[in-house]
């Protein structure tokens, strides 16, 4: 049976160490060089999802198995070092744009690898590998757009909030595992954030951000292309952090940041409630007989 | 002349009677699974108080008999895990997802034998059993092997009752717990040949 409380644990856990590994790591007030803040916040990330995994038992089989072992043995590993590379300042938006392109094709074959869709005739692993390339490269030109010109928590804490969201919408569907999975990273990604902002610690978060849309779309990827999540649930999450470009329209910008910031954040945080809320019906609708959960009026009590 | 002509003719047509007669006794005859014949179900333990039924609806297979030598006959069976069907569509679907078969990454269970032998009943059979992406050596006693003609086919049968656990093929070791370890697997099933 799942463990909410194991869930529970192991979220708090992350956050707080992924927080806490930001406090002791950063210990001046004055701006870091770029790098070493990337990697701060790569290590704050990774130590609080890692924590995550050894309270949730959640490792990669060996030999590898499925697309979960894939993203943690291989896709993972190699995306944190790239996404702190293409973060660099000095990156031009074209060239970070072909090395997400060329990763996102990478990373979609991964995941897909000696499964029924790589398979047979060639347009069908084609049209899905392009497809999911092509929403993963606009997401994340989008929002690192966004960041470059705000620097603001709210954009990673947005793509933490959809990453929970993308969980339990693939848990919800009937693939535990692969929703539970996304629980340490969003944990990690928000305490990160988080830690950063509350202790004014200048943190360029650029590489919370990049590994959050990583750790988005696998997600997303693996629940839709292995689990029961349809694509127009997928892409609605997906899509749920670009909300936060709504307060950078015209009428908003006279509006004091804090107020932009709040708006960004109840937007997305709305969206991914509608979305939550109606991944719960669905999941009563279709689950529920199978928990237990009988209509138990007299009417359909055939020996009342 | 015409007497030993005689002789000839009759002496090469018992010959070529005899030859021919061999050839059948000791030619294996191969058989393709018969779907409508036949059945592969499963049961599996909910909450240690009752049993969930299932079966595959899509199998193919064949299987070679040779009647002088068993040795040399071999069973061969593909089952297509994407027909799992448990009367309810929302846990077949369930089935079909990475906590169980993960149809996506492993659309079939598999088995081909390597070694036969003759039995009280039928045979018993080893052979290589893939599931999961997981391959180990089971063995299984194949009663049956009765042959009928019906409408111009030849149809033979056999049946068997394997146990398994979800645990040796690499199953979510999450998901082993509501719904028990050791699955019964029941197959009955129809050969059929012109």
């Amino acid at each position: 049976m799942p463990d909410v409380l194991a869930w529970g644990v192991a979220i708090v856990l992350s956050a707080a160490a992924s927080a806490v590994c930001v406090v002791v790591f950063v210990r001046r007030s004055a701006p870091l060089p770029g790098a070493v803040s990337r990697l701060i916040c790569a290590a704050a990330v990774l130590i609080g999802a890692v924590l995550g995994h050894i309270v949730l038992g959640l490792w990669p089989n060996w030999p590898l198995a499925g697309a979960l072992d894939r993203l943690f043995a291989i896709a993972l590993p190699a995306a944190i070092p790239l996404q702190i590379f293409v973060g660099a300042k000095t990156m031009s938006a074209a060239k970070r744009f072909v090395w997400q392109l060329l990763f996102a094709l990478a990373l979609a074959w991964t995941l897909l690898y000696g499964s029924v869709y790589l398979q047979g005739k060639l347009i069908k692993p084609i049209a899905i590998l392009a497809s999911s390339a092509t929403l993963f490269v606009t997401t994340d030109a989008l929002l690192s757009r966004l960041w470059a010109r705000t620097q603001q928590a709210t954009i990673p804490l947005a793509v933490a909030m959809s990453i929970f969201t993308a969980g339990m919408l693939v848990l919800m569907a009937g693939y535990i595992k692969g929703g539970v999975a996304a629980f340490p990273w969003s944990a990690a990604l928000a305490g990160t954030t988080i830690g950063a902002w509350l202790t004014k610690k200048h943190l360029n978060l650029a590489a919370v951000l990049s590994i959050g849309i990583v750790v988005l779309f696998a997600i997303l990827f693996i629940g839709r292309f292995f689990g029961a999540l349809t694509t127009g649930w997928a892409v609605l999450v997906a899509a749920a952090p670009l909300l936060c470009w709504v307060a950078e329209i015209p009428a908003l910008r006279a509006w004091a940041p804090w107020r932009r910031e709040c708006l960004r954040l109840a937007l997305v945080i709305a969206a991914l409630l509608i979305i939550l809320i109606a991944g719960k019906q669905r999941f009563d609708r279709k689950m529920g007989p199978l928990l237990g959960q009988h209509d138990n009026s007299e009417a359909n009590c055939a020996h009342c | 002349m015409h007497t030993a002509a005689q002789v000839l003719i009759r002496s090469l047509t018992v010959a070529t009677l005899v030859c021919v007669g061999h050839q059948c006794a000791s030619a294996a005859d191969e058989y393709a699974y018969d779907p409508v014949h036949s059945s592969v179900s499963f049961k599996a333990r909910h909450q240690n108080i009752s049993w969930i039924h299932g079966r595959f609806n899509a199998v193919d297979g064949k299987f070679i008999l040779d009647r002088q030598d068993p040795t040399k006959s071999s069973f061969q069976l593909t089952i297509k895990v994407d027909s799992v069907d448990t009367a309810n569509a929302a846990r077949d679907e369930h089935l079909r997802q990475p906590d169980y078969f993960d149809t996506k990454q492993f659309p079939t269970i598999e088995f081909k034998s390597t070694s036969v032998k003759p039995i009280e009943g039928g045979y018993e059979v080893t052979g290589d059993f893939t599931m999961h992406g997981t391959t180990k050596k089971i063995t299984f006693p194949m009663i049956g092997g009765k042959e009928a003609t019906f409408m111009n086919c030849k149809h033979v049968g056999f049946s068997t009752e394997l146990k398994l656990k979800r645990s040796d093929y690499n199953f979510d070791k999450n998901a082993i717990g509501p719904i028990g370890d050791e699955a019964i697997i029941l197959i009955d099933c129809e050969g059929v040949r012109k």
